[in-house]
């Protein structure tokens, strides 16, 4: 139950609904259906959503470390993904030795060092 | 090391010749109860298999040495999400793990060399005795073969036990279920039948599997030995699925092992396999199908267990002979409880089978063994699937125990009774003592011909029931010892001749003359 609240929520405030009103429309179901104990909880849900939505928004590229990948190899990835290459988000995770992975929603291009070292040793040891 | 080696090796591996492709993959966003929720995957299909990345952030050391992938099978897609059943330990897995497609739907490795093998319910091996080497992967689930492409059950699959191989018996291609509560030896008919395969030539030999759906490991153990030292696992495999393992390899088990069965069908082999037993089997799907909070319907089991049971059984089948003249005869189990014939999963599959075999404690404990109620069992292949010889002797028994269950009630009362009704009974009291067999001890057919025959002519004629055995198991060797040629000829022709039947009637003779010890009361 919480969940539908949850959806359409997220429903209203993505088609542009003015966050005031959804919130005080809210307000007002809960109280007339006699869920308004769920108020918390389904606002507490609504905000990690909408983290996760704006987290997802962005491509994230994982590098190695600063300055290990080039801006243009960045883009370039990211073209292969067939995703917006203005924007995107840099983290850094020195396991995976150099190269790059690409992250845009449920897409992912991994061109990373440790998966090509991986999948050669994998190729050699089953051959 | 010096920056410029490690930069120079740095563009060598840059420079690897391993293309990477962009991949549809999704994140873990809930996990419960070995249900994984994920987010993404929206290009997912049903039963698609997908990879957790559980080395995921670890070091390429940590990651080189991790020997095993873990998987899933997608079964619900939903609005937002896919719902995933994790083929393992669910232990490692965390909110924000990526997952991957495989794009491939759950198949298993098949080939000529997993006979003889143990493996888990995804083909792995399990026996420690090196990788199995496999020709193609088959598809867990599959389209039974239509109408068209079967052929007639006609050819018999003998049990080597005689009640079930004279009164009930079981063609290549049937389905025939064995139901009866716990330990009434329903796994022993199957193991019995098993092992009684080796009597058979090679060429005709059936490959056999045997599918242990969460059963004890001891007791897996136990078959597997049983099997060797009666030489069966030359001939076997035995897929191996215990109590303490996740609900969605039960579940896998059978089909996996139908899918190993199929391999050999079309190759035009015989397969007989063994599902031991479907009712842990329809628990386990409960609990994956409460956990995927699909609705309950009767007794909590979903809504579509008999489909299940229904689609897995009918891939048992004889093929045409232009599809190669295979076949796979299964032989599934159900556990009843109190001998409750009428519940929901027993009703279920006894619809489904082409006949059952009904064991029941009362017989058990009188000693009856097997316990076979044969007033109840039947096989509605019948006689179509018996050898020309074991229709010539097998008519007489069904109806001598038949009237023989008749009169029983009347043995209490026994001081006053005809002669004519203590023959039947004394008769019948003979038979059932026939019928009788140890475990692990199956009987050749041709054996069994001439035991029924000597039963039905005479053999215990004057004999005391208790005896009855011990006559059996005389006349036996005297017949291969004396009388081998006979028997090699019941077992060649598969039919009795008129000249067959005259030489057996001397033989008895013979053996009474030589035996009299035997009939002393």
């Amino acid at each position: 139950m919480k969940d539908t609240y949850v959806h359409a929520l997220l429903e209203l405030i993505q088609s542009g609904q003015p966050i005031d009103t959804v919130l005080m429309n809210l307000t007002k179901v809960l109280a007339s259906r006699g869920h308004s104990k769920l108020h918390g909880s389904i606002l507490n849900d609504l905000m990690h959503a909408l983290e996760l939505a704006q987290e997802n928004s962005l491509p994230k590229v994982t590098v190695a470390k600063e300055g290990s990948v080039s801006e243009a190899e960045i883009k370039a990835a990211l073209v292969k993904l067939s995703v917006p290459h203005d924007e995107y988000k840099v983290t850094y995770n020195p396991n995976i030795i150099g190269g790059l992975i690409a992250t845009y929603q449920s897409k992912q291009l991994d061109q990373s060092y440790q998966t090509k070292l991986r999948e050669l040793y994998q190729s050699i040891i089953t051959t | 090391m010096s920056t410029t080696i490690i930069d120079r090796i740095k563009k060598e591996i840059a420079a690897l010749d391993v293309t990477a492709t962009p991949k549809e993959v999704g994140v873990v966003t809930a996990v419960s109860d070995g249900i994984i929720e994920i987010s993404g995957l929206t290009s997912a299909r049903m039963m698609e298999m997908v990879v957790f990345g559980v080395g995921e952030g670890a070091t390429l050391e940590t990651a080189l040495k991790q020997t095993t992938v873990l998987y899933g099978l997608v079964l619900n897609l939903e609005e937002d999400v896919v719902k995933v059943v994790v083929l393992g330990e669910s232990a490692g897995i965390r909110e924000g793990m990526t997952v991957f497609r495989t794009n491939t739907l759950l198949s298993v490795p098949v080939g000529d060399g997993i006979v003889g093998r143990v493996v888990n319910a995804l083909g792995e091996m399990i026996d420690g005795k090196g990788a199995i080497t496999t020709d193609k992967n088959m598809p867990i689930e599959r389209v039974a073969y239509g109408v068209m492409d079967r052929s007639s059950v006609n050819e018999p699959i003998h049990t080597g036990i005689k009640a079930i191989d004279s009164m009930i018996p079981i063609g290549r291609g049937q389905r025939e279920l064995i139901i009866g509560d716990r330990g009434t030896g329903k796994t022993t008919i199957a193991i019995d039948t098993i092992i009684n395969q080796k009597y058979e030539p090679a060429a005709k030999r059936p490959i056999c599997i045997y599918v242990a759906i969460g059963q004890k490991r001891s007791k897996t153990a136990n078959i597997m030995a049983q099997l060797e030292k009666a030489g069966a696992m030359e001939y076997t495999t035995i897929i191996a699925t215990s109590a303490s393992e996740a609900s969605p390899l039960l579940f896998l088990a059978p089909f996996t092992g139908m899918a190993i069965g199929e391999y050999f069908m079309q190759q035009g082999k015989d397969v007989l396999i063994i599902l031991d037993d479907l009712s842990k089997h329809a628990v386990a799907y409960r609990q994956m199908s409460l956990l995927l909070r699909r609705p309950p319907g009767r007794e909590a089991y979903p809504g579509d267990i008999f489909y299940l049971h229904s689609r897995l059984l009918e891939r048992s089948a004889k093929l045409s002979a232009e599809l190669g003249g295979g076949s796979i005869t299964a032989l599934p189990i159900i556990e009843t409880q109190e001998g409750d014939v009428s519940a929901y999963i027993p009703t279920n599959v006894i619809s489904i089978t082409d006949g059952q075999i009904f064991l029941e404690t009362d017989l058990f404990n009188k000693g009856i063994r097997p316990a076979l109620n044969v007033g109840i069992s039947v096989s509605r292949v019948g006689s179509s699937a018996q050898t020309k010889a074991m229709k010539a002797v097998a008519g007489k028994i069904r109806l001598e125990l038949a009237q023989f269950r008749e009169l029983e009630a009347f043995m209490q009362f026994a001081s006053d009774l005809d002669a004519d009704t203590k023959a039947r009974i004394d008769s019948g009291r003979k038979y059932v003592e026939m019928l009788k067999q140890t475990q692990n001890n199956p009987m050749p057919f041709y054996k069994q011909v001439v035991s029924i025959y000597g039963a039905n002519t005479g053999l215990f004629d004057g004999a005391d029931p208790k005896n009855v055995r011990a006559i059996e198991d005389a006349y036996q060797a005297f017949i291969e010892r004396d009388r081998k040629a006979t028997l090699d000829a019941v077992e060649s022709t598969r039919a009795l001749s008129d000249e067959l039947k005259a030489d057996l009637d001397k033989s008895i003779v013979d053996f009474k003359e030589a035996n009299s010890n035997l009939y002393t009361a």
